[in-house]
């Protein structure tokens, strides 16, 4: 569980952007502000 | 995931990077962009948590449905979590409330200064001085 102020735990996932598949990591991001949006599914109503 | 692809340009803008993450796979990810009106939209990387194992380590995994909460991280510059919002599976996000959040953190960085409720880009910040304690 990760509380406010911890490191964010790095991961590495598979993603789809811009029409491609692609491979995230999240300290790829270092030096720059992150909003990280779990949603509980695609084609969810909400 | 439409009402956070809106206001793309104004994260942008702030300079935040928008990861959107559930546990569907990336399949799903691309029919899902390419079907759903509202997920046309989307300019930002969809993420696959396929094995779980991200929305166990933030905390935000709904073990009985196999699915992630709808929750929302900041993470700051250096890399640590700000702030941690997780909502209710039937609401959805306040999208202006995440921009008056990132605000909030950006404009207290600068300045040094406290961010007071219902803060708004062009109010003051509060002065952290122990002389105000209990006196605001």
């Amino acid at each position: 569980m990760v509380q406010v102020g911890q490191k964010a735990p790095d991961f590495t996932a598979k993603a789809y952007h811009n029409g491609k598949f692609t491979e995230l990591k999240l300290s790829d991001y270092a030096g720059k502000w992150i909003m990280l949006c779990f949603y509980p599914g695609d084609f969810t109503y909400v | 995931m439409a009402a956070v692809a809106d206001q793309y340009e104004e994260f942008k803008k702030l300079g935040v990077e928008v990861l959107g993450i559930s546990t569907d796979s990336v399949y799903a990810h691309k029919v899902f962009a390419e079907t759903s009106p509202s997920a046309k939209k989307v300019q930002y990387p969809l993420a696959s948590d396929r094995n779980q194992q991200i929305s166990r380590a933030y905390g935000v995994l709904d073990v009985e449905k196999g699915a992630a909460y709808r929750a929302t991280f900041f993470i700051d510059p250096e890399g640590i979590v700000t702030t941690k919002l997780i909502y209710p599976r039937e609401v959805g996000r306040n999208i202006y409330e995440h921009i008056r959040i990132i605000q909030g953190l950006q404009y207290g960085r600068e300045t040094g200064l406290g961010i007071p409720a219902n803060w708004v880009p062009g109010m003051p910040g509060l002065v952290r001085d122990f002389r105000f304690v209990g006196r605001i």
